[in-house]
């Protein structure tokens, strides 16, 4: 219980957006994902149990759909999969051969212009991760763009990883996490994560085209029942134009509806490749910081709603049960409740927000400069800017959410004020009060830097207070400006203590000159 | 009003086209080839639509292109991008599979594209010779079996592009402008060659 980690601190090291520079960034997705739980004691175990498992599934595929070089197997896998790779093309074409060749297409063509992933180490190793999933989702297999989300999950694991020199019986702690052995395999459990809950916005194809067959042979009714049949992707992209995006904008949502944009054109992008494609690869990884650290927080607040219908009786008792002790005490009914109720919820509210960013191009330009705006987004000066505008449209949207509402303490009172700061924004300024995020900000300055230290440290306050979270002092009426092109002006010069020092020596200074005219005048009268 | 406002931004027609087709086979290469004459050798692959558009002028009129390349995983969502006026279904030559996959987006075709549409068969990478493993005696056939257009083009060197968005331009214009029927079979367009130079062969038409 003591070794367990505070939420709410996790959360706010994300909405710092500083996790790049922590170089533990793929320890924060791991907690984030759920792939280990809050609970650091229990990560050597549970690290294990999962990469055992991994080790599994590897065995078990990785002779297929190529040419066998050696039987014995070698203990050191990177060795082995070396061998493997300078295959010879058979002619025979089984399915596991077609299916790999058609994973190594795509991850040839993954981020072509970076170095890393031109090297064929990393290609052989990614099409290893993808041909595994493949064959342990047989309805799915392998869908195009899974590749790009597998390639940053892989490159960030990999980034961070230690090398350990001289094999000690007892490692630490980060040792093991970030163990470089088993970059495969934590990579693959990161990706099925995300699958977890993205999977069904790739689903459907098959379905559809099941459906579609069948119906092409019956009649050709087929586009007035795909009307009411829309797939879970199309539903989504409309269900953030036209619900979340008129919630917080509604002028720019009539605005899209007369362009006649379909949100599924550009949006489908946006959100199965979690804005891969929009952005730099470091600037997507604060993007995904986000992503993931809002899914946690909402992972955890189902864990606590579930658990308390679960077990009623003990909901009293609630206030005193760390999250992960709820999580492990889920039935496996609920777990799959748990399942069906997580989105990544941040997604569609970058998504909100990316539009409100360009919303003055949207606004004055025809519907060509419109389709090119968001069929190719403009390369953002500053990241933070949209992720800060994504918190924003998640405050808005999440305050009348029955569930999230309750995580946000004071919403009511903001709610105004963001809708009044977020409505004229234009694509370079964005101003946002966030206020939470600066109560994180402040009170987790000092506790977050090594979250691996904590399991030395026992932490006895943090697991208590975040069950009853302090009302966040009064917020601080400020505004971000995060344009470079605007000038930073203070909006508020009262409450700097250097606008105040200004104004003083500017008063002493005319002070002074005053009497020494004076001074002057009687000398010269006398 | 939305029509005037298109008029007033400075064209009299829009066209949009779609290519579809197997992974791989060059759509978006073909796409970018026309719109920018540009080429990659490496391209990352298309997720879920790309987008070029292009101004053309063809006799006095400007007429502006939207011209997509649609994936292949997402054509059933996408499938009222193929009611658009013309649709270019895209194969490699030196891909078999490509070719016998065709008639998935045969299907594809007839049952969203509209009636009136400009349907053309695309071999595209013509370029690469000694790796054909589609001949023209088995396409034309299939094309005319069809009775549809059919036009080997290459986006590495430019070959056919002309003669593709010829094609598909004039088919466009003429289905356009059928009430007035100021249009005959052979369209004579003034030359006025600008910044690109793609190698051309008959249509004429110039890029602005």
């Amino acid at each position: 219980m003591e070794s367990g980690l505070d939420l709410k601190k996790l959360m706010g090291r994300a909405e710092q957006m500083d996790l790049g520079h922590s170089r533990i960034r793929s320890v924060y997705w791991k907690m984030y994902l759920g792939y280990v739980s809050l609970e650091v004691k229990r990560w050597k175990t549970e690290l294990e149990t999962k990469r055992k498992a991994y080790e599994q599934l590897w065995n078990k595929y990785k002779d297929l759909g190529r040419e066998k070089d050696d039987k014995d197997k070698d203990k050191d896998e990177d060795k082995n999969k070396n061998k493997n790779r300078n295959r010879n093309k058979n002619k025979n074409k089984d399915k596991d051969k077609e299916l790999r060749e058609r994973i190594e297409l795509d991850v040839e063509r993954t981020y072509p212009e970076h170095l890393f992933f031109n090297c064929a180490y990393v290609q052989t190793h990614l099409t290893d991760l993808l041909f595994v999933y493949a064959k342990e989702h047989p309805h799915l297999l392998y869908q195009q763009g899974m590749n790009e989300l597998v390639a940053i999950l892989y490159l960030v694991n990999m980034v961070q990883s230690t090398l350990l020199v001289t094999p000690t019986t007892s490692p630490s702690l980060w040792e093991v996490v970030q163990d470089c052995r088993f970059i495969d395999h934590d990579t693959y459990w990161l990706f099925d994560m995300v699958m977890r809950y993205m999977s069904k916005y790739y689903y459907h194809n098959n379905n559809n085209n099941n459906n579609n067959n069948r119906q092409s042979s019956s009649s050709s009714s087929s586009s007035s029942s795909l009307l009411t049949n829309l797939p879970p992707i199309t539903l989504r992209c409309q269900w953030i134009q036209y619900d979340y995006l008129a919630q917080v904008d509604a002028r720019l949502c009539q605005r899209l509806g007369e362009l006649k944009i379909e949100p599924q054109l550009y949006m489908l992008r946006w959100i199965r490749l979690f804005f891969t494609r929009e952005f730099d690869i470091g600037d997507v990884c604060i993007l995904w910081d986000a992503i993931f650290s809002t899914f946690c927080h909402h992972r955890y607040i189902h864990i606590q709603n579930l658990f308390q219908r679960q077990m009623p009786t003990l909901a009293k008792t609630r206030t005193q049960t760390p999250e992960f002790e709820m999580e492990a005490q889920l039935s496996p009914f609920h777990k799959q409740v748990l399942d069906q109720q997580l989105e990544f919820r941040m997604v569609d509210y970058t998504c909100c927000a990316m539009l409100m960013l360009i919303r003055q191009q949207l606004m004055d330009g025809d519907e060509q400069e419109c389709l090119s705006r968001v069929m190719r987004y403009p390369a953002l000066e500053d990241i933070r800017s949209l992720v800060e505008q994504a918190h924003c449209v998640k405050l808005i949207i999440e305050a009348s959410h029955p569930l999230y509402r309750s995580s946000h303490p004071n919403l009511g009172l903001h709610l105004h004020q963001l809708h009044t700061h977020i409505q004229p924004t234009s694509v370079s300024t964005v101003t946002t009060p966030t206020s939470s995020h600066h109560f994180h900000r402040h009170t987790l300055q000092r506790t977050h830097s090594n979250a691996l230290k904590k399991t030395h440290t026992p932490n006895h306050a943090t697991a208590a207070t975040h069950r009853h979270p302090p009302p966040p002092p009064p917020p601080p009426q400020r505004s971000f400006s995060f344009s470079h092109s605007r000038p930073s002006l203070p909006t508020h010069p009262v409450h700097s203590p250097f606008f105040v020092l200004t104004i003083t020596k500017r008063v002493t200074t005319t002070m002074i000159m005053i009497i020494i005219i004076i001074i002057i005048i009687i000398i010269i009268i006398i | 009003m939305a029509e005037e406002k298109i008029n007033d931004n400075g064209y009299d027609h829009l066209i949009r086209i779609t290519l579809i087709g197997d992974n791989n086979v060059g759509k978006a290469s073909i796409l970018k080839r026309f719109a920018r004459n540009e080429w990659d050798a490496k391209p990352v692959g298309t997720s879920v639509a790309e987008l070029e558009i292009k101004t053309v002028k063809v006799f006095d009129k400007t007429i502006r292109l939207h011209m997509w390349s649609i994936q292949k995983s997402t054509s059933n969502i996408l499938n009222s991008y193929l009611r658009g006026d013309a649709i270019g279904i895209v194969y490699d030559v030196t891909n078999r599979d490509s070719f016998k996959n065709l008639h998935i987006w045969f299907t594809e075709v007839e049952r969203y594209a509209r009636d009136d549409a400009i349907i053309v068969l695309i071999g595209n990478k013509c370029d690469l010779v000694e790796d054909r493993q589609v001949s023209l005696n088995e396409a034309l056939p299939y094309a005319k079996l069809h009775n549809i257009s059919h036009i080997e083009t290459s986006a590495k060197t430019g070959a056919g592009m002309i003669d593709l968005f010829g094609l598909f331009l004039e088919n466009s214009v003429k289905t356009l402008q059928q009430k007035q029927n100021k249009f005959k079979n052979t369209i004579n367009v003034e030359v006025e060659k600008q910044n690109r130079e793609l190698p051309s062969t008959h249509a004429k038409w110039s890029c602005i």
